[in-house]
């Protein structure tokens, strides 16, 4: 007997009934809709939804964490960010105002007193270096407004296990709580998992394998305290592999050490291509220099609208090298990296990373050369640099969807959603599964790990949502009067 | 935020109506040479050549690398638009004076673009996030599967078109594409700069006071092509200008010596004397192709001309002692509110004549159109 596809997705459905719950002693708490995640994502959408008058009782945030940022902020410190440090980022995406109005930069001009920032950001993309908001811009505003929209009574501070289908519409999210399951109801479910972690390209997942016990391998992501002040102390060679902002923070670090402790410290900077500038993007020293993660035009214009009309294979090909590793040109870099090549403790590699290998307290990497030539380094630490996970497989609760139900990912890794975010196979009855962030990659949107992107996604499913009788429409009067309540700082 | 075309275009026409509306009004109330009329006229006027701007701003948008429009470009638009809606309005001669025009204009685009950064965002949040398009982004769900049929038949013909980054790969754009749209963005703006005095002084003569009462080349040139199919024809060189000197119209009474007069510069047109009729010299000559528009006091020299009637004949002899001889085509009595502007010294290839008869008391005009038949060279000539 043959199986068709479509009766070996009916036949790995897996629906639970409430009898079946029951049977198990699970408690069982009913709320109309489930976020899981609780980082930015889940945010972007209950701020959306709680501003157009749902109220706290009827929404779950499941994520493992109380504050919204907690992730977010987390990645920004291993990377070395601090308060100061300025994200890539523009004024008006402001992930705790959804209009965007008034922007980060007016609300820096009005606490340091000057039109520096406005006028940057007005200037953005003609000349000069652009306004970006301060990490300790975005977390302070972002914890405000999740006090304002009661962001911890909707939030228990459990991830969740599983997500189920229910037999009768719907879905049940089972979380852990005090050592016993409890499940929670929801008529509509929202997926913003975000990056499990840093990626491991197969290079990395071999050596992780050889080498186990191995710390002489740490991405950005990492706390690399301890190895950063030994190689600034002792000096030594290091590489570091990435071309993104990640990457470009690394060198910095490095470059401000060497400087500091006048130890010889040798950098090999492993690309995987030298970008000649061909593409009309402003490239050059082996970056490519862009002012977002994407070309402009993709968040909110033509290329956003040509993304989604095209096929899925056109449209991953398309979100590949528009999304590829780019970091915005800053002189200060320029200035070191210059310096560097000058007096000799920098060298970019161009290839292609064949393996990794630990030796006598030192690691090998042997990068496969352009001309076809292989060439071993021989360093103290390997930064790796190369981004985060983007599989959304690799999350528990996904790789559960994924084996039993009709949900599948993309070639990026991430869920196939529509162009109304809701997830290919996720409905349940009238029940509707969306996906934002990092989880929806390789949708109809290309940035959608942006602030931009999700509150994008947020306005749109809301609106969705809406329609199928969840939450209100947000017209342009109730939009006007939450702006009211957004500027005075009004709790909802 | 990056704008698509549709996006450009909703916003431009929603903002006409507010603010554009309340600002057209309040301008007209503020502005001493902008009546009602002509502001309603030159918002409409404005708003079309904007969205003409606007898909031309677009086109230079996709040709940019990141399709990206930043700010200074939205800021440097003033000029285009400043300019360009002042022409059109000229050409269709209802143009108030450059500085009225450009307070009116600056007045509408400085509301349009605090309306656009403020106001929109907060009563439409989804606008900034689908191009600034309106449409379908009002918080009903209804409308939502428009975006993606708008998309999908803009994709279509675009694909084909020139520009930056596409989907189809990374256009390699040989040289510097920024540099190069730049320079065509600054060679349109420099174009319509430069063009409008040009076609202003194009028509042989002294420089107008008034925009009102110049004949543009454009139009000029225009009429040409229609009427050169037309039956009329002169058997004289039109081209010429030669000064007149004297002007005898039995039917009304009328013999005159003619002197030259000018607009003063608040647009008034006033005979030297009363006795006297004068001729405006800032405008055709008779005999010359284009209205020749003769003025006196509707009191004193004047007086018989509201007794003239179709056909009649009058001369005006010029001071190379040859004489032109014109028919009464019609004679119209009309308030000076009222005053048929276009009809009287509207450009035409043939040589036409008008008397103005002038009523300072009760703001009357008596107007007599005349077109002219004949020319009788001077004896010495002959």
């Amino acid at each position: 007997m043959t199986i068709t596809p479509d009766q070996a997705t009916s036949a790995t459905e897996r629906l639970v009934s409430d009898d079946q719950l029951e049977a198990s002693r699970i408690p069982v708490t009913k709320v109309g809709f489930a976020t899981i995640g609780g980082g930015l994502g889940s945010f972007a959408l209950v701020n959306r939804l709680r501003i157009a008058g749902v109220p706290a009782e009827d929404i779950a945030v499941i994520g493992a964490h109380h504050s919204p940022g907690t992730t977010f902020f987390q990645r920004c410190t291993a990377l070395g960010l601090t308060g100061d440090s300025r994200l890539r980022s523009e004024s008006s995406a402001r992930i705790d105002n959804l209009w965007g109005f008034p922007g980060y930069a007016s609300q820096e001009a009005r606490r340091t007193r000057s039109p520096r920032p406005l006028l940057r950001d007005l200037l953005d993309g003609v000349g000069g270096e652009a306004y970006s908001p301060t990490v300790a811009a975005v977390r302070d505003g972002l914890d405000k407004e999740a006090r304002r929209i009661g962001w911890h009574r909707m939030t228990s501070g459990t991830p969740a296990d599983h997500l189920f289908k229910r037999v009768d519409g719907g879905y049940f999210v089972i979380c852990r709580e005090k050592g016993k399951l409890v499940a929670i109801q929801s008529d509509h479910a929202h997926l913003a998992l975000g990056a499990t972690g840093a990626r491991q390209p197969a290079d990395v997942a071999a050596f992780r394998e050889a080498f186990p016990t191995s710390t002489l391998l740490t991405s950005p992501y990492d706390d690399n305290a301890a190895t950063l002040s030994r190689l600034a102390n002792r000096g030594g060679q290091v590489v570091v592999r990435g071309a993104g902002p990640a990457a470009v923070h690394l060198l910095e670090q490095l470059a401000a050490a060497r400087a500091r402790h006048g130890r010889d410290l040798h950098i090999w900077h492993v690309l995987r291509s030298w970008p000649d500038g061909s593409s009309g993007r402003d490239e050059g020293l082996g970056f490519r220099h862009q002012r977002l993660e994407f070309p402009r035009s993709a968040y909110t214009g033509t290329l956003r609208e040509e993304l989604r009309g095209v096929d899925e294979d056109d449209r991953l090909e398309a979100i590949e090298r528009l999304g590829a590793p780019s970091t915005p040109r800053r002189k200060a870099v320029d200035d070191v990296l210059a310096q560097a090549r000058e007096a000799g403790w920098y060298d970019a590699v161009v290839g292609e990373v064949d393996t990794f290998a630990e030796r006598n307290g030192q690691i090998d990497t042997v990068v496969l050369l352009q001309n076809g030539e292989r060439m071993t380094v021989t360093a103290d630490h390997v930064f790796d640099a190369s981004g985060l996970e983007s599989d959304a497989g690799e999350h528990p609760l996904v790789a559960d969807l994924l084996a039993f139900s009709p949900v599948s990912t993309n070639r990026l890794g991430g869920l196939r959603t529509g162009t109304d975010w809701t997830v290919d196979g996720g409905d349940s009855g009238d029940g509707l599964l969306f996906a934002t962030g990092r989880t929806a990659r390789g949708g109809h949107y290309g940035p959608v790990d942006s602030f931009l992107g999700l509150q994008q996604a947020a306005l749109a499913i809301a609106d969705t949502l809406a329609a199928a009788g969840f939450g209100a429409p947000l017209t342009p009067l109730r939009s006007a009067r939450s702006w009211l309540h957004w500027i005075g700082g009004k709790s909802l | 935020m990056t704008p698509t075309l549709a996006g450009r275009l909703q916003t431009r026409i929603a903002l006409a109506v507010v603010p554009g509306l309340p600002v057209t009004a309040f301008s007209a109330a503020m502005l001493d040479k902008l009546t009602p009329a002509d502001a309603l006229v030159g918002l409409v006027a404005i708003t079309v050549v904007g969205l003409g701007w606007d898909a031309a701003y677009q086109a230079i948008q996709d040709r940019r690398w990141d399709r990206d429009w930043p700010r200074p470009f939205t800021l440097l638009s003033w000029i285009p638009e400043a300019f360009g809606s002042w022409l059109v309005l000229h050409l269709l001669d209802r143009a108030a004076p450059l500085g009225t025009h450009l307070a009116f204009f600056t007045a509408l685009w400085l509301a349009a673009l605090a309306v656009r950064a403020m106001v929109l965002p907060v009563l439409l949040p989804r606008s900034r996030h689908e191009g600034q398009r309106l449409r379908g982004v009002r918080g009903s769900t209804s409308d939502d599967p428009l975006p993606v049929a708008d998309s999908v038949e803009q994709t279509g013909p675009q694909h084909s078109r020139a520009r930056g980054f596409s989907l189809m790969g990374l256009k390699p754009q040989p040289g510097n594409g920024r540099l190069a749209t730049l320079a065509l963005f600054f060679g349109i703006v420099g174009a319509v700069v430069l063009l409008a005095p040009l076609l202003d002084n194009h028509h042989a003569g002294p420089m107008s006071a008034d925009a009102l009462m110049t004949k543009s080349g454009a139009a000029m040139d225009r009429a040409d092509k229609n009427d050169r199919s037309g039956a009329t024809s002169t058997d004289w060189d039109t081209s010429r200008r030669v000064l007149p000197s004297s002007i005898v119209f039995h039917g009304a009474d009328l013999a005159t010596t003619l002197t030259m007069t000018l607009m003063k510069p608040d647009g008034v047109l006033v005979t030297p004397d009363e006795q006297h009729a004068a001729w405006y010299g800032q405008g055709a000559a008779p005999g010359q192709r284009g209205p020749a528009v003769v003025i006196g006091s509707s009191d004193a020299v004047f007086k018989g001309l509201r007794d003239a009637h179709r056909g009649q004949r009058l001369q005006v002899a010029r001071k190379d002692h040859s004489t032109v001889t014109f028919v009464v085509d019609s004679v119209d009595t009309v308030d000076a509110a009222s005053f048929p502007t276009q009809k009287v010294y509207g450009a035409s290839p043939r040589p036409l004549l008008r008397l103005v008869g002038y009523d300072a008391a009760s703001g009357r005009n008596t107007i007599v159109f005349a077109h002219a038949v004949s020319l009788r060279k001077s004896p010495t000539e002959g």
